[in-house]
């Protein structure tokens, strides 16, 4: 083993291990112990492992390429606070923030980054794996530790929104290190993470659609890059016959569309929406567990009888519409769940109706049940 | 490459799942309502109403529920009601203190009638599954001393997880009898 090699395994191992126990810190200081930690190691890293990637004809392109992906990237994101609404963050050009945030996270993301290119020039295997889970680590630091982790919400922040993309954006970041240096890398980071820390207004976008776009978006940017700068890259051996070809182009077309109908039913975006049904009010027609399928309401004419999806003191219920009035020219809808006894109290309006439901799908809800409840308990 | 694209692939689709099933909406109200209310029932031969609910309050600083909506709590004469409007999880409590006053010259024993009053259970609770209801008492011997008071503590607990909108009913009956005649 090459002295090189040693000083790689001891720097990033001892990291690693360094920042798992960061994962525990309590809620705050999690950002500055990761940034302690991982500067010094990329400063050692650095300066003390020579050895470096050829670099590529094509990284200023990449980097152009990457950088200009990131930018439109958060433009789409804060634009998309014109149909979704827009949501204070908290954050912004405070010197408080600034200093225990956004300076901290800067010096995670810069810190990891020059670890990933040091490592990455070494052909090491092992390197590479200890140093693509430091900046996983390194990634859900940035958004939560352990200790912050409270609710359901908090820990879909965490995995939704932080480690399912994260796992995707450092292949990604690994692959575009290794062919192209440090700055594409880099770059895309800085533009997409930082921004956030520094705007003190988000956009009210779901959070289950900005979770898919955050996974699907690093596998797009590898495509592109792959198809346009690495044309002499061989196909796989054996991937050359037309069968294989056509049986990996099906299951890419069925995880599109999988992706795709999910994303449109979880986040309630669009024209369908899906709700899981929690309660036992509609039992018989529509069961705990099962997940109804609505068409969103646009002003269709509503007859008793029908089932609607509707908002009442911030929860969603969906029950049968038991008898319609019209009082002022107002549409007054009143509800009843087909295994309660009584009708549900007051009326639905039309401003409450969220959607009228079409299908439902059984079964399917009890995962979510079960995770929700999880949470419930104290 | 071949095997990496397959792992990616699964990987996409497992991740898909999960963020299908984690962020689904759910028909679903987390808040929990708890209605109860008691009675002071005069003995026949005591003092006429002379023993009556004085004073009604939420104890805010000892519940620990996270719901949205308030507790409430008031009283008329001879009838304390409360709403435990803020329970949401397993764990969480609310708190009421009512207050009896007795105006009478004489002191009156408070008791809890273990026979069954108006056909009802004596504490009745009609959800026990989900609440506990614990009534504590600030003498012990429940006794409210002539021209004085004596409070009367009620703790609504959620014993088990709720996923639905759920309700239940508490009740208690008192009976004020006069200890030393006058």
């Amino acid at each position: 083993m090459t002295a090189d090699r040693k000083k790689l395994y001891i720097i990033s191992g001892s990291t690693f291990a360094a920042l798992l126990l960061t994962l525990f810190a309590p809620g705050g200081s999690g950002r500055i112990i990761a940034a302690s930690l991982l500067l010094p190691a990329a400063a050692i890293s650095y300066f003390f492992i020579k050895k470096r990637s050829a670099p590529s004809l094509f990284k200023n392109q990449v980097l152009m390429i990457v950088a200009l992906t990131g930018l439109v990237y958060l433009t789409l994101y804060f634009m998309s606070g014109f149909k979704f609404g827009f949501t204070k963050t908290g954050y912004g050009l405070k010197p408080d923030i600034i200093f225990r945030l956004t300076l901290p996270i800067a010096a995670i993301i810069f810190s990891s980054e020059v670890i990933r290119y040091v490592v990455c020039a070494q052909g090491s295997k092992v390197a590479n794996v200890l140093t693509y889970f430091i900046c996983l680590v390194g990634d859900i630091i940035i958004c939560s530790t352990i200790s912050e982790i409270h609710t359901f919400v908090t820990f879909m922040d965490v995995v939704g929104l932080t480690l399912f993309p994260s796992i995707v954006s450092n292949l990604l970041y690994n692959y575009l290190t290794k062919r192209y240096g440090i700055f594409p890398s880099l770059a895309y980071r800085a533009i997409t993470v930082l921004p956030f820390y520094l705007i003190p207004y988000g956009s009210a976008i779901s959070d289950s659609l900005l979770a898919f776009i955050n996974l699907l978006l690093p596998i797009g940017i590898f495509i592109f890059i792959d198809a346009l700068f690495e044309k002499k890259r061989k196909f796989a051996l054996g991937n050359t016959n037309r069968f294989a070809r056509v049986a990996s182009g099906i299951l890419t077309a069925v995880v599109l569309v999988l992706m795709t109908g999910t994303v449109m039913l979880i986040s309630n975006q669009f024209k369908y929406g899906a709700l899981v049904i929690a309660t036992d009010s509609m039992t018989g027609e529509i069961n705990k567990g099962d997940t109804v399928i609505f068409q969103k309401y646009d002003g269709e004419t509503i007859t008793v009888g029908q089932v609607i999806a509707f908002e009442k003191n911030r929860s969603v219920f969906v029950h049968r519409v038991v008898k319609i009035e019209i009082i002022n020219g107002e549409h007054r809808f009143y509800t009843k769940g087909d295994a309660n006894e009584d009708t549900d109290s007051g009326y639905v309006t039309v401003g409450q109706i969220v959607g009228l439901v079409d299908t439902k799908i059984p079964y399917i809800g009890y995962p979510t049940l079960w995770l929700r409840e999880l949470f419930s308990q104290k | 490459m071949k095997n990496r694209k397959i792992v990616v692939t699964a990987f996409v689709l497992i991740a898909t799942l999960m963020l299908g099933i984690g962020y689904a909406a759910f028909t679903d109200t987390l808040t929990i309502i708890g209605n109860a209310h008691i009675d002071i029932l005069q003995a026949e031969n005591a003092f006429e109403s002379n023993v009556y609910f004085s004073a009604a309050e939420v104890l805010t600083d000892q519940g620990t529920g996270t719901g949205t909506v308030d507790d409430i709590a008031s009283c008329t004469l001879d009838d304390a009601t409360y709403t435990a409007n803020k329970l949401a999880v397993k764990g969480e409590k609310s708190v009421f203190k009512f207050t009896i006053k007795n105006d009478s010259n004489v002191d009156a024993k408070v008791t809890v009638n273990p026979q069954k009053l108006s056909g009802v259970e004596n504490p009745s609770n009609s959800n026990t599954e989900k609440f506990t209801v614990e009534y504590a008492y600030s003498n012990a011997d429940m006794i409210v001393p002539a021209k004085g008071t004596m409070d009367v503590t009620v703790t609504v607990t959620v014993k088990d997880v709720v996923l639905n909108a759920t309700s239940a009913t508490f009740g208690i009956e008192l009976t004020a009898d006069a200890i030393n005649e006058g």
